[in-house]
């Protein structure tokens, strides 16, 4: 089953800020339980790592989860169903792996020093590992059946747009993925509505893949 | 460009459900296509279909540390409202803070961490009490531990998505079902003095590649 057109937004996708205390961790871990429902927890977690050496970029997509070994549950991908054997350059704050990603994968940036920090974060949540929240989790026929959303493991790159203090934009980053590079005006499409005034009497309708 | 300025095929109450419904194709580069329906999955629900359902994407969003950070703002999209938004460097900054007031959770240990979020609360005071540009860069100097790394998760990015369903119709493959016929007939048995029904039928289907 591929999922080949946007037929609306239903959440997650805001402004609203994770704070970091003992309340709205756990709401935010409720919303995140609740796959029947559209989505209403807070839209963007926000953390601080101490910064490593190298300043290279990271990988796309990356799992930023802190565990990806098969005896803990996680998968990684479970609409494809397969097992990814090279997902391990992809894990940039992975702590099992770390020695050994970094033994492999030379150009794997290293978030090393910042690996505590994010366990603290990953800890107030309560979540050892990111496949908790998709305990049981489905392949996409069956979360149809269900109507059940599944919690990814891997996250793309995001649109973002770099200012500096004088309003002059100095970098940007052009979003990939499910979601694709995100615009003013590109919800129209992802709510399904997007329609092209093309000439003559074709009709097209936008399009974005999914991964 | 020059569009027509009646299409007739866009317009009107038929149009406007045409454009909803998107093209109707029956049949793409050779392909049969075979629509879906929306069917009721439970009692007293409404139906639905089942080639749309909710999917949860996750975007991250990676800020290196560099000096100079600490006076930039990042614009990102907020869907809900179909615009960008911008925040500060210090605002994210401030958004990472750690309060660990509250848990009993023994998996949550503070103690290198505690300095950093200390430093981040001293410094957001700061903000928040009209500190200048000038002030901020004076304190935000005092504390090398805050020269960090911020990285922003969406995880729960969440559509409603349309799939479809690619399979190669035949036997083997896609599979199939086989129904047999049925037979009813009527009888006379002039021997007993008894009319009868026979009704003849497979018990069970026949199905190839469940």
């Amino acid at each position: 089953m591929f999922d080949v057109a946007f037929d609306g937004y239903t959440g997650g996708l805001g402004q609203k800020k994770l704070v970091w205390n003992q309340d709205n961790c756990a709401q935010m871990k409720e919303s995140m339980h609740d796959k029947i429902t559209p989505y209403r927890g807070a839209d963007m977690m926000i953390t601080s790592l101490k910064a490593g050496d190298n300043k290279s970029s990271w990988p796309n997509p990356i799992i930023f989860h802190n565990s990806i070994s098969t005896g803990s549950g996680v998968v990684v991908c479970l609409e494809s169903g397969l097992n990814l054997s090279n997902i391990h350059e992809n894990c940039v704050t992975t702590n099992e792996y770390l020695a050994e990603t970094q033994q492999a994968f030379k150009h794997v940036p290293d978030v090393s020093a910042g690996i505590d920090r994010l366990n603290c974060y990953w800890a107030m949540l309560g979540v050892h590992y990111w496949g908790e929240f998709d305990a049981g989790g489905q392949q996409g026929g069956q979360a149809a059946i269900d109507d059940r959303a599944n919690i990814p493991s891997m996250a793309f790159q995001g649109t973002m747009q770099t200012f500096n203090g004088s309003n002059i934009q100095i970098h940007e980053v052009h979003g990939s993925g499910h979601l694709g590079h995100s615009y003013a005006g590109c919800a129209s499409v992802c709510e399904g509505r997007g329609v092209i005034g093309a000439p003559g009497n074709s009709q097209t309708r936008f399009i974005r893949g999914g991964y | 460009m020059n569009l027509e300025r009646t299409d007739y095929v866009k317009n009107g109450p038929d149009g406007l459900k045409l454009l909803v419904a998107g093209p109707d194709l029956n049949s793409y580069r050779g392909m049969q296509i075979i629509n879906s329906r929306k069917f009721i999955m439970d009692a007293g629900c409404a139906p639905r279909d089942l080639l749309r359902r909710k999917v949860r994407v996750a975007e991250y969003y990676h800020i290196p540390w560099k000096p100079g950070n600490e006076t930039h703002s990042y614009q990102l999209y907020d869907q809900s409202r179909d615009s960008l938004f911008r925040l500060t460097w210090y605002e994210l900054l401030f958004a990472s803070y750690m309060n660990f007031e509250g848990f009993i959770n023994a998996t949550v240990k503070p103690d290198k961490q505690f300095e950093v979020d200390r430093d981040i609360r001293e410094l957001e005071y700061t903000y928040r009490n009209g500190g200048t540009a000038d002030a901020m860069q004076e304190k935000f100097d005092e504390y090398s531990s805050l020269k960090l790394d911020i990285l922003i998760l969406r995880p729960n990015a969440e559509h409603y998505m349309l799939g479809v369903i690619l399979e190669r119709g035949g036997t083997q493959e896609l599979g199939a079902t086989f129904w047999g016929q049925t037979e009813l007939s009527y009888y006379d048995d002039a021997q007993h003095g008894i009319w009868g029904i026979s009704y003849k039928y497979h018990e069970c289907a026949v199905v190839t590649n469940e």
